[in-house]
């Protein structure tokens, strides 16, 4: 029967190895591996036994081993190589957590609406900002306007005065679209939050 | 991902604190971590499950959804896990700082901080006003996938 062995990829930790040959078909890849029938230079224990089948406590210098893929061979961790599981097993349930919020904030029933009103309420404020902006410029030309007029003698002067204010612009600035600040939320998720 | 327009229940699980080693059968035996057990709360407990086991109270799935808590691992190649689903210890921490690992591992100590522990009875009974019950996401952990629920 084949032995094989269950690590994860970006620390080599060896979580389980099966003398039955548990084959472990669905596991997430993106974070988990498997090696059929490596070799073993110090045993399949990966954790001590105790009497009254009771077993240590992972992470074991002496038991807790680590998968070297490339040479299909499970050894004993070193203590360095343990003391470093730890902040890639963070990193991964992290990554885990990042993917799930992304989920969250789009497929649950409830939460999604409330991310959805938060988003509009950004694209109000921004219309709001783009408005006082239009507000203050048509008020700094009527004051202009005011000035100019105050100070002509004539049709054509009227006529120039008027003709030398700037053109109103339509569009003062860019507003971002509900989707594109939605994405813009979802790319800011971070497993280091 | 549970669904908040679903009233969900609150359940009490139990996880082992303690890993055994496989039976000579090559049958394995739950490790550390592992939901034992679910059930309704409220129940009276022995001291024994008291002593043995980690309880406290989750919600976020629906009642049918929590047989499967206690599922093992099989295939057609034969029963591997004993547990399918688990809490790992350092997720509790994780989420309450000041869940104490070292305590809960500690033998022979009713160590039970996410819920009261009325022992002036015959039995014991877990009070309900302890500690809010978890959300199963981002806390159970499925052995099969290698992903929290």
């Amino acid at each position: 029967m084949a032995t094989t062995v269950l690590y994860r990829i970006s620390s080599g930790e060896v979580l389980k190895i099966s003398t039955r040959g548990q084959m472990f078909d669905r596991i997430n890849t993106d974070y988990f591996e498997y090696l059929i029938d490596p070799s073993f230079p110090d045993g399949t224990n990966n954790r001590e036994q105790f009497p009254g089948s009771v077993m240590g406590p992972l992470r074991e210098l002496g038991f807790q081993k680590i998968s070297i893929p490339s040479a299909s061979e499970v050894r004993n961790a070193t203590q360095s190589e343990i003391d470093g599981f730890e902040s890639y097993k963070i990193d991964d349930d992290n990554l885990q957590d990042a993917t799930g919020a992304s989920d969250f904030l789009e497929k649950h029933k409830r939460f999604r609406k409330i991310f959805k009103a938060i988003l509009k309420l950004v694209v109000i404020k921004q219309l709001l900002e783009k408005s006082n902006v239009k507000q203050n410029e048509m008020i700094d030309q009527w004051n202009q306007y005011k000035t100019n007029v105050a100070a002509i003698n004539n049709l054509t002067e009227f006529k120039d005065a008027v003709a030398s204010l700037p053109d109103i612009q339509s569009n003062l600035m860019e507003t971002a679209t509900l989707a594109q600040i939605k994405n813009a939320v979802l790319n800011e998720i971070s497993k280091d939050d | 991902m549970s669904d908040i327009n679903t009233n969900y229940p609150v359940m009490e699980i139990a996880l082992s604190l303690v890993s055994y080693t496989p039976l000579e059968s090559g049958h394995e035996r739950v490790i550390e971590g592992d939901i034992v057990a679910v059930r309704n709360p409220g129940t009276g407990v022995g001291r024994k499950e008291v002593e043995e086991f980690l309880w406290l109270r989750i919600e976020g799935l629906e009642d049918s959804e929590f047989d499967r808590l206690t599922q093992t691992v099989e295939t057609t190649a034969g029963e591997f896990d004993k547990r399918r689903f688990c809490i790992p210890l350092e997720k509790l921490e994780e989420l309450d700082p000041e869940f104490d690992i070292d305590l809960a591992l500690e033998d022979d100590r009713i160590y039970q901080p996410f819920l009261l522990v009325d022992y002036e009875t015959d039995y014991s009974f877990i009070l309900e006003d302890g500690h809010l019950p978890f959300e199963v996401n981002g806390l159970i952990y499925d052995k099969v996938t290698g992903e929290y629920l």
